[in-house]
């Protein structure tokens, strides 16, 4: 679960069955303890970091933590993270398994022209150079962008990243006729290309990107369009490259084994400086429980949502629990085109509802912290004069006002798993019963991940369902206008309901024609003051990224973001 | 006996023909899509028309499984779609570490299941006999993944002696002992519900015989006890065979669940994923390879049948 579905990249629903307890011992112990004994290995109570060469398993491996491995250069460890991918991301210029895949392996291998700095926990990340130092836009022509990119940067390969290279990527998302184009890719890509108009090389080390109206949202964008060794592409085939890539991230491409893991060690001419890990593993395990078995087994150093009721235990026992709020929401999106929810006061009504401060704190033990409107509080666009709280007789009284004294029924489709979703049916039959309490019936249809995809997509087309529930990024304002613009419908518009407001559409396009980012904050909030108003979604939480450590991992920040900066991290 | 063999492996087509047009048309009947997968959710219907072009599904669904068709006979099991990998490779290593989970499982299920359900039987009505009826009760009835959950619980995250999940060490490439240490607590659990058959199978069929009167006149004619159980054995087999070779079909067909939580990457963690994300492709190869090795196994059962059981072989003239 967990990722937020932000950006076009949440593809692929790690599949997740609830976690499940263990409990009392059968009489197939007493058996099991005799097979147990007879195993040859005794694996050391301390995780990954000895284990010497070669796998020679079978020698009592000394525990003391020193890894005897490969050449010692003060390394900082091995770093083995549980992610919830069902797979390992498949490390193309787009990677597979959403946002986890760019989280855990696409910003590990490969850089792009903007990056967010993850380096601080306690302000908002901020998206800044990446592969480009700086950036202007034509005064006289806003459309047009002029990047200047970083020297001295080399891929992998030792091949050098230039204004070539970036042209190269474009055209592998973007020009059906070049040699290199991939359909996938391009697929994968395409939230990201959509604004684009054009890009030309200027000089060996300036680029230039037009965009098809003035959009100064263009930095997220290219911050999700990675750029891959040109040479690399080539000589393994734009179809195969994804099973060697080669970027210019802080870790190199070592193997991957399919469902098992993949693999990537130092780069030691990062641009930004040698990672100080040695080696990055990352392990696809989807199962919440199987996740935290390995933690606490000492197989892995990193786990990312564990089941929440494990919070205080871990803590207990010494683990570092990781809590920290990131732009993501997670909604009930409701249809506004028929009753009715076609009344503003009956949307606000279900939003007075909802006991967001119980939900976070006992239902999922603090992992989640409540969402009074789409930002929170702290954030540039979140408005403290606006917002819900729980407040059941003014629901109740909402409702009457709006001609529903008793309440009424709906149906709400929600997905049983995937992508952002936390805890979907512990969650949804909160929130049901909560309406229940103003009078609202509200039947739950729970469906597959994939199905609700491709529902959400297609708008409210079936008269049953009222209200699809499915959590969002809010990181960038490209996602924000298309959730809010009236001209975002389905199909392709993230707008399904079909919210609709004149002065919202105008904040929005003054924002995304407004290059100063202060001005531009100011705009967006303002947007988003009146839609709080308007309330077209009930807001419910916000995600936390819950994820463990063990004591080993050093100097780990929780960033205000999706991403984790895991190059200033070390393993003891 | 070869033309009995003969009119069985004929009977593979049609099998396996029927179980591949009823995978197609469930894949095709069950909501969703696999371009949900592949693109973003704001793609453009021009991006999602290109995009199934490409993976050819433009095409009317039974044009669809005709070319599927063709190229399987031609040997070409199709490209992933999630992974962009063909599926034969997938499924080839799938199956392999299926294979090594289900041997470790179905040795250790059947040895055992065999040993106690004999004893039991021959014990009948002592405390071993009850003890193996617990055994055999707990087998089938404990759910896998909860066994396995606890089998984690106890060896893994307790004492430390056994790895929680996968199959090999991430560090260090692991020798066979890395691997037997992955594969114990998964193929324990993985083999518990058929130890559990396979003990109350066992114990039913050989007291079942045991009350015979061709035993009784055995024991009246004064035969040593051993001479008396391999008589017993014998005559017990063909419905034990039959189970047992179902149940390592069930085994091979992939413990799904026990795969999931201990992340085993075999193929019924490989069918499970791929449905989840409509990998059609993955799902109709995979399918297709577990049907082969049910109509295999009852082939083998079949054949090992008339082996044992003279009037097998004389039916099937």
């Amino acid at each position: 679960m967990s990722i937020p579905s932000r950006n076009a990249a949440a593809r692929i629903a790690p599949p997740s069955l609830i976690g499940r307890g263990a409990g009392g011992v059968g009489p197939l112990l007493a058996l099991l303890l005799l097979f147990a004994c007879g195993a040859p290995l005794q694996p050391a109570p301390a995780p990954a970091a000895g284990a010497g060469p070669g796998g020679q398993a079978a020698a009592p491996v000394s525990v003391g933590g020193a890894v005897q491995s490969p050449p010692v250069t003060k390394g900082g460890g091995t770093l083995v993270v549980a992610s919830t991918a069902a797979n390992i991301p498949q490390s193309d210029q787009c990677p597979t398994e959403g946002a986890e895949g760019f989280r855990f392996v696409g910003y590990m291998l490969f850089d792009a022209l903007t990056s967010w700095d993850l380096t601080r926990s306690d302000v908002l990340s901020p998206l800044g150079p990446g592969l480009a130092e700086s950036w202007d836009v034509s005064p006289a022509d806003p459309t047009n962008w002029t990047f200047h990119l970083r020297k001295g940067v080399r891929f992998h390969d030792g091949t050098p990243f230039n204004a070539d290279a970036v042209i190269f990527a474009l055209d592998r998302v973007m020009n059906k006729n070049a040699a290199q184009y991939s359909e996938r890719q391009a697929g994968c890509s395409a939230s990201y290309t959509a604004p684009i108009r054009d890009y030309a090389k200027i000089d060996d080390y300036t680029v230039r990107i037009g965009t098809k109206v003035p959009y100064s949202f263009l930095l997220y964008s290219l911050s999700s369009i990675l750029i891959p060794s040109p040479t690399a592409v080539m000589k393994e085939g734009t179809d195969n490259f994804v099973n060697n890539p080669v970027g210019t991230g802080p870790f190199k491409f070592v193997r991957q084994v399919e469902r098992q893991l993949i693999e990537m060690e130092a780069n030691p001419d990062y641009y930004r400086g040698r990672p100080k890990l040695d080696k990055l593993v990352v392990r696809p395990i989807p199962e919440p429980a199987s996740r935290l078995a390995a933690l606490r087994a000492g197989e892995v150093q990193w786990a990312e949502v564990p089941p929440p009721e494990s919070i205080k235990p871990l803590k207990d026992s010494g683990y570092q629990v990781m809590l920290n709020p990131y732009p993501q929401v997670w909604p009930w999106i409701v249809n506004l085109q028929a009753k009715p929810w076609d009344d503003k006061r009956v949307r606000q009504a279900a939003n007075y509802a909802i006991n967001r401060e119980a939900m976070c704190r006992d239902l999922l033990s603090g992992a989640c912290t409540p969402a009074s409107q789409f930002m929170f509080e702290g954030h540039p666009w979140y408005s403290a004069d606006v917002g819900y709280k729980y407040d059941p007789d003014k629901a109740r009284q909402l409702l009457a006002e709006a001609g529903y004294p008793n309440g009424f029924k709906t149906v709400a489709v929600v997905p049983s798993s995937g992508s952002g979703n936390m805890w979907p049916q512990p969650m949804n039959e909160y929130v049901q019963r909560n309406l229940r309490e103003v009078g609202i019936n509200v039947e739950l249809r729970p469906i597959e991940w994939n199905t609700m995809r491709n529902t959400y997509r297609a708008g409210f087309t079936d008269p049953g369902g009222a209200i699809y529930q499915y959590a969002w990024t809010t990181q960038s304002p490209e996602w924000i206008a298309r959730f809010i613009l009236s001209t975002s419908k389905p199909p392709g518009g993230l707008n399904p309901g079909g919210y609709a407001n004149p002065e919202v559409d105008n904040l929005m396009a003054q924002a995304m024609a407004t290059f100063d980012q202060k001005e531009q904050d100011e705009l967006i909030r303002q947007a988003l003051r009146l839609v709080t108003e308007d309330a077209p979604w009930i807001w419910m939480v916000h995600d936390l990224n819950l994820r463990v450590l063990s004591p080993q991992v050093k100097g780990f920040v929780q960033p205000k973001a999706w991403y984790v900066d895991i190059p200033a991290l070390s393993v003891e | 006996m070869l033309p009995f063999l003969a009119r069985r492996i004929a009977l593979f087509v049609p099998t396996l023909l029927g179980v591949s047009v009823v995978i197609f048309a469930l894949l095709y009947l069950v909501p969703g899509d696999p371009l949900a997968s592949l693109l973003p959710p704001d793609a453009s219907q021009e991006q999602r028309d290109r995009m199934a072009h490409a993976l050819g599904f433009d095409q009317p669904v039974p044009v669809q499984y005709v070319q599927w068709l063709g190229r399987v006979l031609r040997g070409d099991l199709g490209t992933s779609l999630a992974r962009n990998r063909p599926v034969g490779a997938m499924l080839g290593e799938a199956v392999a570490n299926t294979l090594v989970l289900a041997a470790a499982a179905g040795v250790f299920a059947l040895a055992l299941g065999l040993a106690l359900g004999t004893l039991a039987a021959v014990r009948h009505g002592t405390w071993i006999d009850r003890l193996v009826r617990i055994v055999g009760v707990t087998g089938v009835s404990v759910p896998p993944y909860w066994a396995v959950l606890l089998l984690i619980t106890v060896f893994a995250v307790q004492l430390h002696w056994l790895p929680a999940s996968g199959m090999r060490s991430v560090t260090g490439d692991g020798g066979l002992g890395d691997l037997l240490a992955h594969l114990i607590l998964p193929a324990l659990a993985a083999g518990m519900v058929t130890l559990g058959l396979m003990a109350r199978m066992v114990r039913t069929s050989v007291l079942d015989i045991l009350n015979q009167d061709y035993i009784l006149t055995l024991r009246a004619k004064g035969l040593g006890a051993g001479a008396i159980l391999a008589h017993t054995l014998k005559n017990a087999a063909p419905p034990i065979m039959t189970v047992g070779g179902l149940q390592i079909g069930h085994l091979l067909g992939g413990s799904v669940l026990v795969e999931t939580v201990c992340g085993w990457p075999g193929v019924g963690q490989l069918i499970y994923q791929s449905i989840s994300q409509r990998d059609v492709p993955v799902t109709q190869g995979g399918v297709l390879a577990v049907a082969l090795v049910f109509v295999v196994l009852n082939l083998l059962v079949d054949v090992l049948h008339g082996a044992v059981d003279p009037r097998v072989r004389q039916a099937s003239h």
